[in-house]
């Protein structure tokens, strides 16, 4: 067959399949929207959601115990050098040792604590922002579909729910964001395949917290050892959990706020020469 | 006492900051072409994945993957690999050849970035395949897939030490700007002129992250000197006698020259400078190339119904893309390159902005749609940077290099510019339902292609960037977070659905293919 004729056969199909260069609403896959925590929707290297064991020591090991946990430690540990806390630790080597040492043993027992809790709840801590949320994207296919419904004449897709309450799915905006950060925090899902787990308290997350609070016990003066005391310590952990959260909710947004500080070469504002 | 304290916690500390070494060795010279099982739907992908491998023998497998590795120094584990690839292409270039039913092969050339390599357990390994797997279910299981996956020491720690794997950034980046010489260069040209012995088959290479610094390192000499020769030879073709040896022989060699290059380079989220994109996108922009297969094979087989190019048919050779929440290549590159920036600043190596006849320095803009093709930014107000900003920035990050923009739907008649939040007001609401260019294009928006995404059903837009410099066939845009959401998640089918429709099928909705790849002067 003359190569044109190929061509001629390979193109039609696809040409009329595009007729109009409109844009089909695929709205088959409705039933496998699946995203598993952590990933990004339809990620195709995330096919199976478990947090698995080797995922989970991997975390633990590389936050807890190796270079990023003793960075940490001689990070805030000079930091409270500087403010000398404790204040029964002078400002001399052994204080800073002591600060040092106390801050990784804490990071060592939180994540050893988060890690175990995790193992035996079986849960997966891994955080997802709102908009990736299966749940979100189908009402922003539902959403998508009634708009077309309602705007175009040529449009009579079947829309799962056509009349959906609100086109406001089409964006990410609005408080659900900012609660659902604080929701992932406190809560995680349990570990299944497809990511849809049931949702249960942060067991493994409070044990972390408390966890590190108190493995800080045997290196700080009796007076740093009240409940009150491990309860600041642990609520400070808590907020690195919840910044954490935050920045996953709002990525995007602190990226451009960031990178507006480093952006080089803005939009051309003449074009000399070249009016059309 | 303190001082034997103080180095006593320094022995203890530094070994621990250094971290543990990937080995550099060669994965994949036991099997350096693998076969990638198709899943049955997309639902289904686990099935592709679960499999063993298995040597890529048969000519027949739908898709294949070769992998070509280069050490630290940038030479070749083993010939052979590469070898392998080009025998693998052969393979379906016969096949194409022997079989009228079946269709021309696709070449995929995936080049990965910092923190991977090319072992089993990699996550762009595995991305990868799964990704050529989309590709052959995207265009209705009709066109063999291959995929070559070119190998070097993007990881050098371990990924249990944090840390050091992130201070392993200069580290990487002097390997990737290392790595590309000669032989990758050749691997690379020979990959592409064995793909073109058939010339309908299409070569694409992808360079991702420090992937993409070191592909445009590897590609740019070699394919400037290619889009010249057969600019040249093509032009000398042209002016001989019709029908003469001359113009046989020149003729050839302008075929010879544009099959020794790739179809399409994509960069996705490059981590290089923008000066290794300038150079050649000034090359581009002094000799006004344009890139319209389309048109150009129209011309060639019906001269009589040649006609100005539609404006429609400009495609591009080079691609650059970049998410807008790419913090990596966003604020760490920049951060990253403060200290040679400071070093270069020093020794006076930037130039400045200048009109003065021995120091000038401005920025040369071409677009070939309006009246006056050619004119240059000479000033920060009209947009000019100096020197040094080239360096501290990626080109797609630029945005006085950026070609087009990605829009977004956000409501009925609202549609946003992703790169900087700007709302547009689409007058037609339908145009936004039925996701519809020729519907934006009458509000003059100058659109290129639209896309849904896969699981939303959300439309997104390419529109050419009112007022650009670059209006070459080297694009470069920032994308939106819901597409790309990253530096490292490139492997997802919305990303490759929007490669799809946007670069592998015309304006018109027709899948891509190598019609003519020759590139056009503008005067």
């Amino acid at each position: 067959m003359p190569r044109f004729l190929q061509c001629l056969l390979l193109i039609v199909p696809v040409a009329l399949t595009a007729a109009g260069h409109a844009q089909a609403i695929p709205l088959n896959r409705a039933a496998t929207i699946q995203v598993c925590p952590g990933a990004f929707p339809t990620d195709l290297t995330a096919t199976d959601c478990r947090y698995k064991i080797q995922q989970r020591t991997l975390d633990f090991v590389s936050g807890s115990v190796t270079d990023q946990a003793i960075l940490g430690a001689v990070v805030f540990g000079l930091g409270a050098q500087v403010t000398q806390s404790p204040s029964e630790w002078k400002r001399t080597w052994d204080g800073y040792g002591r600060r040092v040492g106390s801050r990784y043993t804490q990071a060592v027992g939180k994540g050893a604590a988060q890690y175990l809790v995790g193992l035996i709840v079986n849960d997966d801590p891994r955080f997802l922002a709102y908009r990736d949320d299966p749940r979100v994207i189908r009402r922003r296919r539902d959403a998508v579909c009634a708009l077309t419904t309602r705007a175009s004449s040529n449009a009579a897709a079947p829309c799962a729910n056509p009349t959906p309450e609100t086109l406001d799915a089409l964006t990410h905006d609005g408080w659900q964001r900012f609660g659902h950060a604080w929701y992932d925090v406190i809560t995680v899902r349990h570990s299944t395949v497809h990511g849809d787990g049931r949702r249960i308290p942060a067991f493994s997350r409070f044990a972390g917290e408390f966890g590190g609070a108190y493995a800080g016990y045997p290196w700080y003066p009796a007076a740093e050892n009240s409940f009150a005391q491990v309860g600041q310590r642990a609520a400070g952990a808590f907020g690195t959990a919840l910044l954490s959260s935050f920045y996953t909710e709002y990525k995007p947004e602190i990226t451009n706020l960031l990178g507006a500080v480093f952006r080089r070469g803005s939009q051309p504002k003449s074009s000399t020469g070249a009016q059309p | 006492m303190n001082l034997i304290k103080a180095l006593s916690l320094s022995a203890f500390l530094l070994p621990a900051l250094t971290g543990c070494h990937v080995p550099l060795k060669p994965y994949r010279l036991q099997h350096p072409a693998i076969e990638v099982p198709v899943a049955a739907s997309a639902s289904a992908p686990e099935v592709a994945i679960a499999s063993p491998e298995k040597d890529c023998i048969s000519a027949n497998t739908p898709v294949c993957l070769a992998f070509i590795e280069v050490d630290d120094m940038g030479e070749l584990f083993d010939k052979g690999e590469l070898n392998t690839a080009l025998r693998v292409i052969r393979q379906a270039n016969d096949l194409a050849k022997a079989d009228a039913g079946q269709a021309d092969p696709i070449v995929i050339t995936f080049v990965h970035g910092w923190k991977n390599n090319a072992s089993e357990t990699n996550g762009n390994v595995e991305g990868f395949k799964l990704a050529l797997g989309e590709v052959y279910r995207r265009f209705q299981r009709t066109h063999r897939v291959i995929g070559v996956y070119i190998g070097w020491r993007g990881d050098l720690i371990r990924s249990a030490w944090a840390v050091s794997r992130q201070l392993s950034y200069y580290n990487r980046e002097a390997a990737a700007i290392r790595v590309p010489g000669a032989t990758l260069s050749s691997a690379l040209t020979q990959i592409a002129t064995r793909t073109h012995e058939n010339q309908q088959a299409l070569a694409i290479f992808i360079g991702h992250s420090f992937g993409g610094l070191l592909l445009e390192r590897s590609l740019s000499e070699a394919t400037a000197s290619q889009i010249a020769q057969a600019t040249i030879f093509a032009q000398e073709a042209a002016a001989a006698p019709p029908g003469s040896e001359e113009a046989k022989e020149k003729g050839m060699a302008a075929k010879f020259a544009a099959d020794s290059r790739a179809d399409l380079v994509i960069f996705i989220n490059p981590a290089g400078a923008a000066m290794e994109a300038k150079q050649m996108l000034d090359f581009l922009t002094y000799n006004g190339y344009r890139y319209q297969p389309a048109a150009q094979k129209a011309l060639i087989e019906d001269s009589q119904a040649a006609s100005l190019p539609d404006k429609d048919a400009d495609r591009p050779l080079f691609v650059s893309l970049t998410s807008t929440s790419d913090l990596a290549t966003k604020v760490a590159m920049p951060i990253g390159h403060a200290f040679p920036y400071l070093g270069f600043k020093r020794e006076g190596s930037f130039r400045d902005l200048s009109q003065e006849p021995n120091k000038k320095y401005a920025l040369s803009c071409f677009d070939p749609r309006k009246e006056h093709p050619y004119w240059d930014l000479k000033t920060k107000e009209e947009g000019a940077q100096s020197q040094g900003a080239y360096f501290m920035s990626t080109a797609p990050h630029m945005q006085v290099l950026q070609s087009h923009v990605m829009l977004k739907a956000v409501g009925a008649n609202q549609m946003r510019v992703s790169s900087t939040g700007q709302m547009i007001h689409i007058e037609d609401p339908s145009a936004i339902a039925e996701c519809n260019r020729d519907l934006f294009n009458k509000q003059n928006l100058n659109i290129v292609s639209t896309f849904r995404l896969d699981d939303t059903g959300a439309c997104f837009a390419i529109q050419e960037r009112p007022n650009r410099c670059n209006g070459t066939p080297y694009w470069m845009m920032e994308i939106d977070p819901d597409v790309v959401p990253d530096h490292s998640t490139i492997f997802t089918r919305r990303f490759i659905s929007f490669l799809i429709d946007t670069f592998f099928s015309t304006p018109k909705g027709q899948a891509l293919q190598r019609l003519n790849p020759q590139m056009m002067r503008t005067p």
